[in-house]
């Protein structure tokens, strides 16, 4: 028979534990809000850019820029892992690191190298065990990516992919699908590809729909995507329509600039697209907690009540068993 | 008045100005350049410098931003700016920018020679001098 005092300790522990993981909950609750307005805040600039993008490439006839040449065969990948920097988030992290890791592997089966730009604490702290290199790390950023990070990755693996270090760029992050579903997603982010301009115009609005509230937006930002779309899909079918662009210092220069800034843009999407997924994970992860913990407190309350009353039983047992014993003598 | 200019300043952080203007000046790569309505197609990157928007062609400018670098898009009936870094010049608290200033100075002084973040934090105090600089004109 446990000891009933024991009992009482365990349901106050998890008790205790109950209202933590609450806590932990409404707070992701609440932070899943701001992530997602951070999402919709940024999809006017994204979708801007590929307007632009999009014209001028269509203009453009063979790709001069760097960036946009594909090579053949690829020796070594650079790849950009984004996690978050704490953990309580479920399988929010090891489901990115497994994949990593697993391409990886495959990489290196191949013959392939592979190079690792880790954003946030729990990426640093998986490869630095596992002893891989890494390029650059970036910690105590990933709940409130800012886009000066994005910049610095950019500028990072377009100078190696420029120089000819690294033959590819792949991101791995969570795609925060909706509220409660993470997709592990992995995009190639350099070379660009010309059929990638209108990906990111489609991933933000699905993203979008992460809130209720953001539904205005979301309506807001597809016709947006309508507008950038036809108007990219109009240069293709009648480029003489806005051909006629003046560009200043020149059409290519200005592809040029404009290529980093997009691959800046994808990566900064990355990282905020994972930061509203680290929060939803966190949310379910503690809601599912908190669940175990209400579960456990009615077990334990069921254990204890009749550990309680067993101890009563017997002692009304030896009462009266006594007080026979003594009316017989 | 004559026909109205759409005009938008979109940054990374959100949409910082969507309004009509009769005037829109920014400046290009190769130097300053106004918009009004029924200009020619043009497009072209930013230099780090203040973009000025006028309701009125004769009254004094409404709006100014300040872009760190950027492009500008305009088509006759609308311009749009994509900036990375864009702030309206009326928002800008000197006392903040130059404790970022003080700030990012003390972070190059520990970083080494040749850190590859020694560029943006230069950056970004230059930017940061640029809106103080900015907000000490007169308007």
């Amino acid at each position: 028979m446990p000891n009933l005092r024991d009992i009482k300790r365990r349901i106050n522990s998890v008790e205790s534990t109950k209202q933590i993981t609450r806590t932990m909950e409404m707070v992701a609750t609440a932070k899943i809000r701001r992530a997602t307005e951070r999402i919709v805040e940024a999809t006017p600039y994204a979708l801007a850019m590929v307007e632009v993008l999009g014209a001028i490439a269509s203009r453009s006839a063979a790709p001069s820029s760097p960036l946009l040449v594909v090579r053949d065969p690829v020796k070594r990948i650079a790849l950009i892992v984004v996690t978050s920097d704490r953990g309580l988030a479920g399988g929010f992290n090891s489901n990115i690191l497994r994949a990593a890791d697993r391409f990886i592997a495959a990489k290196r089966a191949e013959g392939v190298e592979c190079d690792i730009i880790a954003c946030g604490k729990k990426a640093i702290a998986y490869f630095k065990y596992r002893k891989l290199p890494l390029l650059l790390s970036f910690r105590d950023q990933s709940a409130d990516p800012q886009i000066s990070q994005a910049r610095e990755i950019a500028t990072t693996v377009i100078d190696e992919y420029v120089s000819g270090k690294v033959d590819q760029v792949v991101v791995f992050y969570n795609h925060a699908k909706n509220v409660a579903d993470q997709v592990a997603t992995s995009d190639v982010i350099l070379p660009v590809e010309k059929v990638e301009y209108h990906e990111i115009g489609e991933e933000e609005a699905t993203t979008v729909h992460l809130d209720e509230s953001a539904k205005v937006a979301a309506a807001a930002s597809s016709a947006l995507m309508a507008e950038a779309k036809s108007s990219a899909g109009k240069v293709t079918s009648a480029s003489e329509a806005q051909g006629d662009f003046d560009y200043e210092p020149s059409a290519e220069e200005v592809l040029d600039a404009l290529l980093p800034s997009y691959v800046e843009t994808r990566i900064f999407y990355a990282l905020l697209d994972s930061a509203a997924g680290e929060q939803g994970a966190r949310r379910k992860a503690m809601k599912s907690a908190t669940d175990n913990a209400t579960d456990m407190i009615s077990t334990l309350t069921r254990v204890y009540n009749r550990a309680r009353q067993g101890a009563i039983t017997t002692e009304i047992t030896e009462i009266v068993g006594g007080a026979a014993a003594l009316e017989e003598e | 008045m004559s026909e109205p200019l759409a005009c938008e300043i979109v940054t990374p952080s959100g949409r910082l100005f969507s309004g009509e203007a009769e005037y829109v000046s920014a400046p290009a790569a190769e130097g300053d350049i106004g918009f009004l309505h029924q200009c020619a197609p043009f497009m072209s990157t930013l230099k780090r410098g203040a973009v000025r928007i006028k309701e009125t062609m004769a009254g004094e400018d409404a709006d100014v931003f300040a872009v760190n670098g950027g492009y500008v898009e305009a088509d006759g009936r609308k311009v749009v700016v994509l900036a990375s870094h864009a702030i309206n010049v009326a928002e800008v608290d000197v006392e903040i920018a130059q404790e970022r200033i003080a700030a990012n100075e003390q972070r190059l002084a520990e970083l080494s020679e040749d850190d590859s973040r020694a560029v943006f934090i230069r950056d970004e105090i230059e930017w940061q001098n640029y809106l103080v600089t900015l907000v000490g004109q007169p308007a």
